[in-house]
């Protein structure tokens, strides 16, 4: 028998709660650092974490506005940082949707159609993806850049190009995907093509709406890796308009001046997207709604 | 509407799982497929679904031939003894689904699915959705959406076997009533023999993929013609035993009876008799004493069963109202010698009948 003495309990407790709350110091350390950074006056990364004066000058300039100094001094914004964030969303939503796209029917397809070789090609797109993608670098920047003497649309500087390379990180995804549509039950099939729906309507109408937590976790996941991609979009994205805010934030701490202080308020604004992409996602995380789909 | 199947076979990892079938199943009345676990019933329901493929033969609906047709396109229904819904729709949704498939205008849909909702008793569920809703209800979504979806044929493969007692017994009863006139064919698969009886129609035994009999009911319980399809209708088992004809006179060890046709050729046979034609005490049919060591009683209210030894082979007696037996007595049993059935050693059926 267990017998929980309150006071063994409390100390518990203290304990649980001292050890969470110590790890939870060490992950918000270096945000609060960033933070304080941003808020610092002048361009400091070191200094102390609450600043002596507190000034708002960098996050002004992150949202494009001119800063007036105390001594009457006109600060221009260095960078478009809200055209970069608008840019990065815009990559990353396209993006991600794209890959949830094909991630969820090709996954459908490997699950439940009978393909030739579907053993093999699955494993050669695993094994294809884990050689890392900068090892591509060279390829890509080849690639399109000779596809941009036929469209500039494909070649480098372009959003269009950038999103299909991103396009082409769709198997792990697929992985993910087909691994939840292996573990339904394939009398649900069966159910489905007794009721005379087709493959097409099959998908539709049961797995897709079923697959809606796991269809989550994939976007979320490819947004934040298309949001945070500083190689490929560093090396495909050359004028600064087109640059994303990955890219654009490296600017900042060029070899001449580190502007620590711009560049922590647009690192922090970078964060905003991923935040609030996962609070929607978050709506939609609900699992076990495959419960109760069989029962005997 | 007729569905015939024409020398269907299966065959798995080389072995025949099903046995070359030919049947012609007709609507109107329900056609029970009635073997022990593993006989081939659920295979030869997905055969005619579509959901199996064939070795070879052919699957013939109303005349076509659809044996090539993939199960989208049979218009069948079919309710598994594990009930599948669509975890993520609700009840009506779930009844629905065929009709929306289909294409079928909104207003229509809803007055088919609120239809078989009240056959069903579903009413109050339409909106939940099946993880809410109890082992029963489950099982009652989906037949409603067999119901609702006017399919030429429907197969039901024991769909009261995970059902608890009292809902088994009510949902029996309603069945037949549910599919009459809806001018379905429908098929039936159970591994209980009261459960065909009950539901009455016409009748497939199984045995090792193969339909040893086919015909109504009635007449494959009082006309079995193999010891294999005289023990599948029986519960408790049909007792069995060696016999030897000889002029006019049985013999069976030291007991001997009329014989009941003096046609049957002198010779060896089994003899089957049902249990509740060996009874413990003498009446005006049950001529024939025997005497064996009781081993086991059952009593089940109305009726009482004795489990006796008896020339090195076990019996069966069955008997109305309670008996009293001591374990281990040595007590007389009485045999109606016109209820036995005669099978030639191999198990084909020679004459007989029970009453």
């Amino acid at each position: 028998m267990i017998v929980e003495r309150p006071r063994d309990l409390l100390i518990k407790k203290i304990l649980a709660h001292g050890f969470m709350i110590c790890f939870l110091a060490l992950i918000m350390f270096p945000f609060v650092m960033v933070l304080s950074i941003s808020f610092r006056e002048g361009n400091f990364s070191v200094g102390s974490i609450i600043p002596e004066n507190p000034t708002l000058e960098h996050w002004w300039l992150a949202f494009g506005f001119d800063y007036t100094r105390p001594d009457g001094t006109v600060v221009k914004p260095p960078y478009p940082v809200l055209l970069w964030m608008w840019n990065s969303i815009k990559i990353g939503l396209i993006a991600g949707l794209g890959v949830l796209t094909i991630a969820t029917i090709s996954a459908y397809a490997f699950s439940r159609i009978r393909i030739k070789g579907k053993g093999v090609l699955l494993d050669g797109l695993f094994l294809i993806q884990m050689f890392p993608t900068t090892l591509a670098l060279v390829a890509i920047y080849a690639i399109f850049d000779s596809l941009g003497e036929v469209t500039p649309i494909l070649g480098l500087n372009s959003h269009v190009a950038l999103i299909l390379i991103y396009l082409a990180g769709v198997t792990l995804h697929i992985w993910t995907i087909k691994g939840y549509f292996d573990s339904i039950d394939t009398a649900l099939d069966k159910a489905a093509a007794i009721d005379g729906a087709t493959p097409w309507q099959t998908f539709r109408y049961i797995f897709l709406p079923l697959a809606v937590p796991i269809m989550s976790v994939v976007f979320v996941l490819a947004f934040i890796g298309f949001i945070n991609d500083y190689p490929i979009a560093s090396v495909l994205i050359r004028s600064e308009n087109q640059m994303t805010l990955a890219v654009g934030s490296r600017l900042y701490l060029n070899e001449f001046k580190y502007l620590w202080g711009d560049f922590a308020a647009a690192a922090i604004l970078s964060g905003l997207p991923i935040t609030v992409v996962f609070l929607i996602a978050q709506k939609y995380l609900i699992s076990g709604l495959s419960d109760g789909a069989i029962k005997g | 509407m007729t569905l015939s199947v024409k020398n269907v076979t299966k065959i798995v990892a080389g072995q025949a799982h099903i046995k070359p079938t030919t049947l012609t199943l007709e609507t109107g009345h329900f056609n029970v497929f009635l073997g022990k676990t593993g006989a081939g019933k659920t295979s030869l329901i997905k055969m005619m679904a579509g959901l199996d493929p064939i070795a070879d033969g052919q699957i013939i609906m109303d005349g076509q031939d659809v044996t090539k047709l993939s199960t989208q396109k049979r218009n069948i229904s079919l309710v598994h003894q594990f009930f599948v819904n669509y975890p993520h729709m609700t009840v009506y949704d779930n009844i629905a689904s065929p009709l929306k498939v289909a294409g079928m205008a909104k207003s229509e849909i809803q007055g088919r699915v609120e239809e078989a909702a009240d056959i069903l008793q579903l009413r109050p569920m339409l909106n939940r959705r099946p993880h809410e809703l109890s082992g029963g209800q489950q099982q009652r979504t989906a037949l409603a959406r067999a119901i609702a979806k006017e399919s030429r044929a429907v197969f039901l493969d024991e769909p009261l076997a995970n059902l608890d007692y009292k809902l088994r017994e009510e949902l029996r009863e309603q069945l037949p009533e549910l599919f009459a006139g809806r001018g379905a064919v429908v098929v039936y698969a159970t591994s209980e023999p009261e459960e065909a009886l009950l539901l009455g129609g016409y009748t497939g035994l199984m045995d090792d993929g193969a339909v040893v009999q086919f015909g109504p009911t009635a007449m494959l319980y009082r006309k079995p013609e193999s010891l294999m399809a005289a023990s599948v209708f029986s519960d408790p088992p049909i007792n069995s035993a060696a016999v030897r004809k000889m002029g006019s006179t049985i013999t069976m060890g030291a007991t001997s009876w009329p014989a009941p046709d003096e046609s049957l050729a002198d010779g060896d046979y089994v003899v089957a008799i049902r249990p509740h034609h060996v009874t413990p005490t003498q009446t005006a049919t049950n001529t024939v004493a025997l005497s064996g060591e009781v081993l086991v009683t059952e009593l089940s209210g109305s009726e009482s069963s004795a489990h006796f030894r008896m020339a090195d082979a076990d019996w069966v007696s069955l008997s109305h109202g309670v008996h009293p037996y001591e374990i281990g007595e040595q007590h007389p049993f009485y045999l109606d010698p016109t209820a036995c059935f005669y099978f030639a050693p191999d198990g084909a059926r020679i004459v007989g009948e029970a009453v």
